[in-house]
């Protein structure tokens, strides 16, 4: 594969979260501003990796282990302390309309239609009418939810509303998908189902550089070309892992030798981590 | 709908045994109030007061909303300004207004004006406090997609804020209605007791003429009634959507 060109860098990125804390529990119910200390959690520390044009990266890691946090602030919508991520080689202070964010509870509004859900990126860039309306049109084929256009979200089912989602942000033709646990609300079957769908609905937009964030290893493997494992908090970069299956990619990968390998690897990668995490909790609890 | 009817019936046999056992001077039979309602109805008198007190109802209570729902959305959208003003509306929605009534008469007199401003003051805060929790309540990850569509401040307000808002503004309309109602009465009972819904109940309070009394009573609730199933009618053709059923409200991003 021909090297192709540094999409989004992420350089030393640092993000502590400042919470205030209870000191008794009591008069914190009565005065709440006054009896409270400030505690600083430090959640990603030092995270770096590159991602290539076209590439498709999952970000997996233990509960708790800032990989939302990593990928909202990619897209500037939370702020963070130290370190800079990079799109096309400028370094990114507020969203940027190259990227495009799909959320995990879908983030409809309830009052649009599909239609009217899907062409929203397009009316806040100042896109006419019409051509909104035809652009929406081709982006609900797409996703597979014609027949659909006047439906209001809570119409829909789970998958179908993330569908919408998922519609709403490829109308914006961004150049990179930033996509936080998409099918992570979805129930098993459904979720197998959008995974593939996702994989197709790639396939026809590429090259789209996507950031995959989840915890199933399934679905990295899946969707992936290279999986990045965090630790746990704070989080780093523990190891990144390159995953070979061709494309397009059929239900076949998922029964390979390989792919059975690969996860037995990232498993335990990943139980590594998650053990300091719950031991962490037990310990805070008792 | 079968529902509902049985339920009346239930109550009516309650009413008609209640008026049997305390007699039917204290307590007129549901007949009796029916049918007193009728001939008020007939002789156009429930009509002709409400005709009367409407102006004031429309100039008060019209007032309170289009103060009131800009107002609460501002106090909702700029949280300082809410944390600095809103207990002052929870404050003025419990005062007890029939017992300040007399201060309306002393600081704005008696007239039609006095009673606008009563009601003005009656139904505000009821509206403010429903467009306050609404603006206020608007999820914030509706906000956060805006933001990742680049969307300005104004943008986040005009397609996010507002629109969220639009259900919570016809609740206020609802209540508000009922509100200012009871308001007009309130004012034809203790600010100007010469004409009006208000008035006809003093009237034949004085020569406990109980039935009478009932039959204004239920006139005014029949006007509640209607006026908020209009209200519904106009929210179901104007924001057909829902809050409630569907997962993309609440923000719930780990």
């Amino acid at each position: 594969m021909p090297e192709r060109p540094i999409k989004l860098a992420v350089e030393g990125l640092h993000k502590t979260y400042r919470t205030k804390r209870p000191r008794d529990t009591f008069l914190r119910r009565l005065l709440p501003d006054l009896n409270s200390e400030t505690t600083e959690v430090v959640a990603i520390e030092d995270l770096t990796f590159d991602i290539r044009a076209g590439e498709f990266v999952s970000i997996v890691g233990p509960s708790g282990c800032g990989k939302t946090t990593a990928l909202r602030i990619m897209d500037a919508l939370v702020p963070h302390d130290g370190g800079r991520v990079l799109i096309n080689g400028t370094e990114v202070t507020e969203p940027r309309p190259e990227c495009g964010f799909v959320f995990q509870d879908f983030g409809l509004y309830p009052w649009r239609t599909v239609t009217a859900n899907v062409a929203f990126g397009l009316e806040l860039r100042g896109v006419a009418p019409s051509e909104r309306r035809e652009r929406a049109r081709q982006y609900i084929n797409l996703v597979g939810l014609k027949g659909f256009e006047s439906h209001y979200p809570h119409q829909l089912s789970g998958g179908m509303q993330q569908r919408v989602g998922i519609a709403r942000t490829l109308a914006i033709e961004p150049e990179i998908l930033l996509m936080d646990e998409p099918f992570g609300s979805l129930d098993a079957l459904t979720r197998r189902i959008m995974q593939f769908e996702l994989l197709r609905i790639l396939e026809s937009q590429r090259p789209t550089t996507v950031v995959f964030v989840t915890h199933d290893l399934e679905e990295a493997l899946l969707l992936s070309d290279r999986i990045l494992v965090m630790t746990r908090r704070p989080g780093r970069c523990k190891e990144i892992i390159d995953i070979p299956f061709d494309r397009p990619r059929t239900d076949a990968v998922v029964d390979s030798p390989e792919f059975l390998e690969l996860r037995r690897h990232l498993w335990e990668s990943l139980r590594e981590e998650q053990v300091g995490v719950t031991d962490e909790t037990e310990a805070r609890a008792s | 709908m079968r529902t509902r009817v049985l339920s009346l019936l239930v109550v009516l046999v309650a009413w008609q045994i209640g008026s049997l056992l305390a007699g039917e001077l204290v307590l007129p039979s549901p007949v009796t109030t029916i049918s007193r309602f009728g001939d008020l109805m007939a002789e156009g008198r429930l009509p002709r007061a409400l005709v009367i007190g409407l102006q004031a109802l429309a100039i008060g209570g019209g007032a309170a909303v289009l103060v009131g729902i800009p107002l609460g959305i501002i106090l909702g959208v700029r949280r300082r300004l809410g944390q600095a003003f809103d207990f002052y509306f929870s404050a003025l929605y419990v005062t007890p207004f029939s017992a300040v009534a007399p201060l309306f008469v002393l600081w704005f007199g008696i007239d039609a004006g006095a009673r606008m401003i009563f009601i003005f003051f009656f139904t505000l805060p009821q509206i403010v406090i429903v467009c306050y929790q609404g603006a206020r309540s608007t999820p914030d990850r509706l906000i956060e997609v805006a933001r990742s569509y680049q969307a300005s401040g104004r943008d986040v307000f005009l397609k996010t804020i507002l629109p969220y808002e639009v259900p919570f503004i016809f609740t206020a309309l609802r209540l508000g209605v009922g509100r200012a109602v009871q308001g007009m009465v309130i004012a034809e009972l203790l600010i100007s007791a010469t004409q009006g819904l208000g008035f006809l109940i003093t009237v034949y309070g004085a020569s406990l003429d109980i039935a009478a009394v009932l039959a204004v009573v239920l006139f005014i609730m029949l006007i509640g009634i209607v006026a908020s199933l209009l209200v519904q009618r106009l929210e179901d053709a104007i924001a057909p959507w829902r809050h409630g059923s569907s997962t993309s409200g609440e923000g719930s991003g780990a």
